[in-house]
């Protein structure tokens, strides 16, 4: 049994805004999304390597509540954002983006729409469902 | 969870896809590999990296799946400190797909050279002891591949080896004495005892 499970945000509409967004990556970053979700399912500890080596970040301020994943190609940063639900062992994808620059991600408002989705979420609306990798 | 059909698809779908998860599920999973092996065995990166001659720097870098320069040489050395071997092969993607989604902390077993060994000492006495008459020289050549020949997932873990010649002959005896659910449950415990 995997240590982590991974879910992703379906909204009442319905949309699935993270598979929206993993059909606009190249086939490249699609694999490297994959198999980090592998490796961190079946990682116990997340938190065991230093913080520089960690695959996420808890997110603060203005973003209070979300987390994001962390994997690079390159230079491209992707960053898949979602609810660290701990007690669960389980990792909801809300959506995703690329960071573009100190502040600027692409989608822009990646994480204002983040929130936004949360809030849905929060409020019963729409359904989860088990994110494939 | 990924199941077969949804990989496959993927892999059906892009060339390109199945190519860059190919180098990404090698990059990344040696890494997970290493650390699995490593926890298995109770181990520290220190004392992993005694054991190999490496510096507990080269292990925290070869179990960081997002480092990317881990080398042939450096996984071959590793390999060496767990006292296993590394196999590199080319595989069709059907091989990939399978050994991807059975890959679990549960499934990663690699018994040391010496931990395998033992087994495979103390299952041969008690074989001799209990069918001496069935017990042949070739069979105590049979080693270890004898052992796990008693169990389909054992065997699996092993599959890939060289086998003896003699393999044959033991594993026909295997299947003339059927073990039974007990015995192959006694030994899988002490596989699994021997390599926790």
């Amino acid at each position: 049994m995997p240590f982590w499970r991974f879910t992703q945000y379906v909204t009442d509409q319905p949309r699935c805004p993270i598979i929206e967004w993993y059909g606009t990556l190249e086939a490249d970053a699609q694999a490297a999304f994959d198999i980090l979700c592998k490796v961190l399912s079946e990682t116990e500890d997340w938190d065991e390597v230093k913080p520089n080596r960690r695959k996420y970040k808890e997110l603060f301020k203005e973003h209070k509540g979300l987390s994001e994943l962390l994997f690079n190609l390159g230079r491209r940063q992707f960053r898949p954002i979602g609810l660290l639900l701990r007690d669960r062992h389980e990792f909801l994808f809300l959506c995703g983006c690329i960071k573009t620059g100190r502040g600027t991600t692409d989608p822009p408002n990646a994480f204002s729409d983040a929130l936004q989705l949360k809030i849905q979420y929060e409020a019963g609306r729409g359904y989860t469902r088990d994110h494939t990798f | 969870m990924i199941t077969h059909s949804d990989l496959w698809q993927k892999f059906a779908h892009s060339k390109r896809y199945r190519s860059a998860f190919a180098r990404q599920q090698f990059k990344k999973l040696v890494p997970l590999q290493v650390q699995m092996l490593r926890k298995q065995r109770g181990w520290t990166q220190e004392e992993l990296a005694e054991r190999s001659g490496l510096t507990q720097g080269v292990i925290s870098r070869a179990e960081d799946h997002q480092y990317g320069n881990l080398t042939v040489n450096t996984i071959l050395t590793i390999a060496e400190g767990f006292d296993v071997a590394f196999v590199g092969r080319f595989v069709p993607f059907s091989e990939l797909e399978s050994w991807y989604l059975k890959l679990s902390q549960e499934t990663t077993h690699a018994p040391s050279f010496d931990e395998e060994n033992e087994f495979a000492v103390e299952f041969y006495a008690r074989e001799i002891a209990r069918r001496p008459d069935q017990m042949s020289e070739a069979l105590l050549h049979g080693g270890g591949r004898f052992a796990n020949s008693l169990d389909g997932e054992v065997y699996e873990q092993m599959r890939g080896n060289e086998l003896s010649p003699h393999f044959g002959q033991a594993r026909t005896l295997t299947d003339e004495l059927q073990p039974n659910q007990d015995e192959r449950g006694t030994y899988r415990a002490a596989i699994s005892h021997s390599t926790s």
